[in-house]
């Protein structure tokens, strides 16, 4: 394309890493908040705490099932763990579209009322669909396979890659500790960003790149993954027959596994004689996410089936998306995650920065594009911090009884997100801008702890002295980020009253009209 | 050693004044490397070169994963399930070269065929073997 293939890519890194940076950015840190989406999810149900753990009692939640769902054609029923202490029990009434749903005490099976809300589920949706279902999914596919191409022009165009991991040059040309930054950032977690944007693409190679199945399947998705899986299933045969003991059949299902617990008890057919019980293991203690199953007949509760997912190909696929999703539970690592996916986020941030600040330094008139970029650049890397505070604001506020309460969860972050591309519209100073909106972020932020204080009994006066750090942590981690953003808003307070003229200037009338 | 301090702050890594890391930047050091790849050299590019690249690298470089995709799976010798899985993870690989070559290509013209011509032959080797296969 230019005179040189280097050249080329340094062209490609700019304009794919501009065009796609902002999605990129969002993409990266819901991604990075869905590290701990279960600890989000029961930090943002207050009512779940005063759940005891216990061992499940899966008889009653069985009971409940066949009260709630009789007609039902399948039951699942969520175990509890550790951080996720209650039971869910869902299931499918046939002709229905959605899947009714409800959350249990694990030892007691009687049913919780619980605020309802998507918690963690939220970023966790965003961040691989945007909430726009089968569109999202791809254009976030489409981001992630730029951000490939991307990642690999960056590294084509940075031959000294460790010189620059090793420099940094604050008082160089202002653009140049950016820049620095941008290497430094990029280099330091360059396997880290290569494996979670690869793994990600991975996991949804069915909808992405289905050749494979379009040509020895005839494009049946459903036949694979039952190939795949080895499912069982049979049609009902409309005789009534009482479903077995599941306590008994999760009991000796563990018995197969090499220990481990059970993840999952699902029931299809139930009440029918042709019922059939799969009970899944949790893929907690493992790279590979595979979920080993056993296969019961429902109603003798001989085993059918013993599926373990031994393939080779499989597996790596399991490895490579167990990479990806996180599912071993391991503190330290999943903590390490969560530090690298911010990280990442900066690099891009850093990278949607320099480009604006370079022009700027280099270009005395004020373009157009360069005024959309600002703008952009304020809305998404400073808005989307003030649109998750402002989440977890509104799953204090709202009322508790509030119809489709989560929806409105849910609303407050958009609007937040669109209030600040408005307010990044109309503050024709930048700096201005990012400052104000960096402080309202770390005042939600900060203050956070104590709306929590005012709000529930789950607050930090609590939950630090009773040791429980699952819920203290997302008051400390609000209230460190908080702090931090306050200093980065202080700081562009400060680089406003330093910087070269060129780059200070707010962009006037002149330029665009 | 005068400019290890920045805002009070000391900064102990390693500092390469003037020195031209990239081809971002034309270097006032090093005359060789701003005629190489200094800022000033670069040639500018029409927006159909850039368009004709960019549905190249979208939709011509999609056509050439899948393909290609289709190719490998039947080639593996794998039982079924595990050679569609295979080759499924190779394949965003495959479509990140499409990308990278649509725009490293001299013309678009090159980009163009390099990504049909092997979409075209994957193709051709493909076919029949899915027809066998189907069979």
């Amino acid at each position: 394309m230019k005179d040189s293939f280097t050249q080329s890519m340094d062209w490609l890194h700019t304009w794919a890493g501009l065009v796609f940076g902002w999605l990129l950015f969002a993409i990266f840190l819901t991604g990075t908040l869905t590290v701990f989406d279960k600890e989000i999810t029961y930090w943002m149900q207050p009512e779940l705490h005063g759940v005891r753990p216990s061992p499940v009692n899966l008889q009653a939640a069985g009971d409940q099932l066949a009260r709630l769902a009789p007609r039902a054609e399948e039951w699942w029923i969520e175990l509890p763990h550790f951080r996720t202490p209650e039971v869910t029990i869902s299931w499918q009434n046939p002709g229905e579209k959605d899947q009714g749903q409800r959350k249990l005490d694990p030892g007691t099976g009687e049913i919780l009322t619980v605020r309802d809300t998507r918690g963690g589920d939220f970023f966790y949706r965003f961040h691989y669909q945007l909430h726009l279902e089968r569109l999202g999914t791809w254009i976030v596919g489409a981001a992630a396979l730029v951000m490939l191409v991307t990642l690999i022009a960056g590294i084509v165009i940075h031959r000294r890659i460790f010189k620059d991991f090793f420099t940094f040059r604050p008082e160089a040309s202002y653009h140049r500790s950016w820049l620095d930054a941008h290497n430094a950032t990029g280099v330091l977690l360059l396997p880290f960003h290569f494996v979670i944007t690869f793994t990600g693409l991975v996991i949804f190679w069915m909808i992405y790149v289905p050749g494979g199945v379009d040509a020895l399947y005839g494009g049946a998705f459903e036949e694979m993954l039952v190939e795949v899986e080895e499912r069982l299933d049979r049609q009902r045969a409309d005789v009534p027959a009482p479903l077995n003991s599941l306590a008994a059949l999760e009991r000796q299902a563990r018995t197969h596994w090499n220990g481990g617990t059970t993840e999952w008890v699902q029931v299809k057919h139930p009440g029918d004689v042709h019922a059939l019980v799969d009970v899944m293991r949790r893929a907690d203690d493992r790279l590979a996410l595979i979920s080993d199953r056993v296969t019961f007949d429902g109603t003798t509760g001989e085993v059918l089936k013993v599926w373990k997912g031994e393939k080779p190909a499989f597996l790596t696929y399991s490895v490579l998306i167990g990479l990806h999703y996180l599912w071993f539970d391991h503190l330290t690592i999943r903590w390490l995650y969560f530090l690298m996916g911010l990280t990442g986020s900066a690099t891009i941030a850093t990278g949607l920065l320099l480009w604006l600040i370079k022009r700027k330094e280099q270009h005395a008139e004020n373009h157009k594009t360069h005024r959309i970029v600002e703008i952009l650049n304020v809305a998404v890397i400073a808005g989307l911090p003030v649109a998750i505070a402002g989440f977890f604001w509104g799953n204090r506020l709202w009322p508790w009884d509030l119809p489709e309460r989560a929806t409105w969860e849910m609303r407050t972050f958009f609007l937040l997100w669109i209030l600040c591309g408005v307010h990044g519209l109309l503050r024709r100073d930048s700096l201005r801008a990012w400052k104000e909106q960096l402080t309202v972020a770390a005042l939600l932020f900060v203050l956070l702890p104590l709306l929590n204080l005012m709000t529930t009994s789950s607050h930090i006066f609590v939950t630090l002295p009773a040791g429980n750090w699952r819920l203290a942590s997302v008051d400390l981690v609000c209230f460190i980020t908080g702090t931090l953003l306050f200093g980065i808003a202080w700081r562009t307070v400060k680089a406003s009253r330093s910087l070269p003229q060129a780059i200070s200037t707010p962009m006037t009338e002149a330029g665009h009209g | 050693m005068s400019k290890m301090r920045h805002r009070g702050l000391p900064v102990p890594l390693l500092l390469h004044p003037g020195e031209s890391l990239t081809y971002l930047e034309p270097s006032t050091h090093n005359p060789r490397k701003a005629q190489v790849g200094g800022r000033n050299s670069l040639k500018k590019i029409s927006w159909h070169d850039v368009a004709s690249r960019v549905v190249a690298a979208s939709v011509g470089g999609y056509a050439m994963t899948y393909a290609v995709t289709i190719c490998v799976t039947v080639l593996l010798p794998l039982s079924r399930t595990e050679a569609v899985l295979s080759a499924a993870m190779m394949s965003f690989l495959f479509y990140v070269g499409a990308i990278i070559w649509a725009f490293a290509a001299a013309t678009p013209m090159r980009a163009w065929l390099g990504l049909l011509l092997s979409a075209g032959v994957s193709g051709l080797i493909a076919f029949p073997l899915v027809m066998a296969m189907s069979r």
